[in-house]
């Protein structure tokens, strides 16, 4: 048997059997194909042969293939789970990532090249060239209104929407708001309706003419769609209900006194509760007194 | 001590076209730079550069140029051919430009992705006669394309091609020195002060 301290030596050597980025060739082709198309038609769902990964379905394989089709050698990638850097998911991918490329890992929003993520967008504003990977588990908005794949299909390309409509009129009739907190459908280009992925309203506005590009992974339901930059994103809304994001009037990020950012409520061994930033990058940043830019409305 | 695993050389030249394309394709008036595979490709080697990252059995493509490189795309890519309407992909020179703009491949309605991308060889990309005005998503406001040897009728095929939204072409115009650009189909481009010289 060899030696632990031996086996711990050869842990990277492991990969060396892999495939540059985990993936094989055929695989990254077809999934670049798939984004350049939907690069070109914004909010359409493309679909692609998803392929099996080393983590479970529903754990971000959709977004990791399009990492792994996109990075290169000199990529600078950032993992984040619900904004968090450090949760278990998003370390393992970033390790997986990293360790099949050579690519460089960082926490920092402002030093990724390429950042994955579950669930959040960075508080701090993404630039021009840098791409911003969502995982994806439910890609189709009409799900709820229509559940044949096909028929929504058709509904998209006709532009039919009124059933979606309809929907969120109900809902306001029944509880006086539009009751999507997570994954509020959104108007790309004014022609698509398209899940954002259950990212907070707070982080909806971002998507809207950003200056980065938006990759849109959903891996067990084998679909990629894109928004590019400089790209109008509208929330579905009505003139006497308009869209509006969480407010967190008077609350501030228990850790770093951070305001302007998506705040969870966390419970505490006093029965009480705290609300500390999601965005944990965000938060250290405040902390360290940096001066962090957070204006994506431009 | 981590040991990655090795990229091939033609892995990192398709990655390397991959990121140009998507920056051009996501940016539309962006000029990228392609490097190119081997030396003896002449003024085709950024369109093969693209095949390569692009093509292999599962999809088709067509040349429509005089010494056009089909041998080359069918030896590196292990793609095939097809008729110009029905291929996935189609690479032309700026003389048959029109006429692969014209009729290549427009996918459904329901299926628009499955439209063939165009990719046309021009004299220049990002400098020359035909000044072309763009805006649509990738698009700050507004921007200016400018390409070389490019006949305004391809660009007005393509206009016509592409209404409405989402059905139409995308297109990948790309030159000798290997510079790319792209006019994906959700981009307006229309000739500003045509006829200028540079």
């Amino acid at each position: 048997m060899p030696s632990v301290s031996t086996l711990l030596e050869d842990r990277g050597a492991a990969f060396a059997g892999y495939s540059f980025a985990f993936l094989d060739d055929m695989a990254k082709r077809e999934i670049r194909r798939a984004i350049l198309k939907g690069v070109a038609i914004p909010g359409h769902q493309v679909p692609f042969g998803s392929r099996e990964m080393p983590i479970a379905r529903g754990w971000g394989t959709g977004g990791l293939q399009l990492t792994l089709a996109l990075v290169g050698g000199s990529d600078v990638i950032k993992v984040i789970d619900q904004g968090d850097d450090a949760s278990v998911n998003a370390v393992n991918l970033r390790r997986l990532i990293a360790k099949t490329t050579g690519a460089t890992e960082t926490l920092d929003t402002a030093a990724a090249t390429l950042i994955q993520t579950r669930h959040r967008i960075p508080e701090e504003v993404m630039r021009e060239g840098q791409v911003l990977i969502l995982q994806v588990p439910i890609p189709e908005p009409l799900r709820l209104v229509e559940r044949s794949v096909a028929a929504a299909r058709s509904m998209h390309a006709e532009m039919d929407y009124s059933r979606m409509w309809l929907a969120l009129y109900e809902d306001i009739v029944r509880r006086g708001e539009v009751s999507a907190g997570a994954g509020y459908p959104v108007m790309v280009n004014g022609r698509f309706v398209m899940a954002p992925s259950p990212i907070p309203r707070w982080d909806i506005p971002k998507l809207d003419n950003a200056r980065c590009l938006f990759l849109f992974g959903a891996g067990r339901e084998k679909r990629i769609y894109v928004v590019p930059p400089f790209t109008k994103v509208e929330p579905l809304e009505f003139d006497d209900y308009p869209f509006d994001t969480e407010h967190f009037d008077g609350k501030a990020c228990a850790l770093s006194g951070a305001t302007n950012a998506y705040l969870v409520e966390s419970p505490t061994e006093d029965g009480g509760s705290r609300w500390t930033a999601s965005d944990t990058n965000y938060a250290d940043k405040v902390l360290a007194g940096q001066e962090v830019d957070t204006k994506w409305k431009r | 001590m981590t040991s990655v695993p090795p990229i091939t050389q033609t892995a990192d030249l398709e990655q390397r076209t991959f990121r140009a394309m998507l920056s051009a394709m996501s940016m539309p008036g962006t000029v990228e730079q392609v490097s190119v595979a081997r030396a003896e490709d002449g003024p085709w080697a950024a369109a093969i550069a693209v095949a390569q990252s692009l093509l292999d059995h599962e999809v088709t493509f067509h040349v429509t140029a005089s010494n056009g490189p089909e041998e080359t795309i069918l030896r590196r890519t292990g793609s095939r051919t097809a008729p110009l309407d029905r291929a996935g992909y189609v690479f032309a020179d700026a003389a048959h430009a029109l006429a692969a703009v014209e009729a290549a491949y427009e996918g459904p309605l329901e299926e628009p992705e499955r439209s063939a991308t165009v990719v046309v060889l021009c004299d220049m990309v990002g400098e020359g006669d035909l000044a072309l005005t763009l805006t649509g998503p990738g698009v700050d406001g507004e921007t200016t394309l400018r390409v070389g040897g490019l006949d305004t009728a391809v660009v007005k095929a393509r206009t016509e091609r592409n209404w409405p939204f989402p059905t139409g072409i995308d297109l990948i115009l790309v030159d000798p020195q290997g510079r790319l650009a792209s006019l994906p189909r959700s981009t307006a481009a229309a000739p500003a002060g045509a006829q200028e010289v540079s």
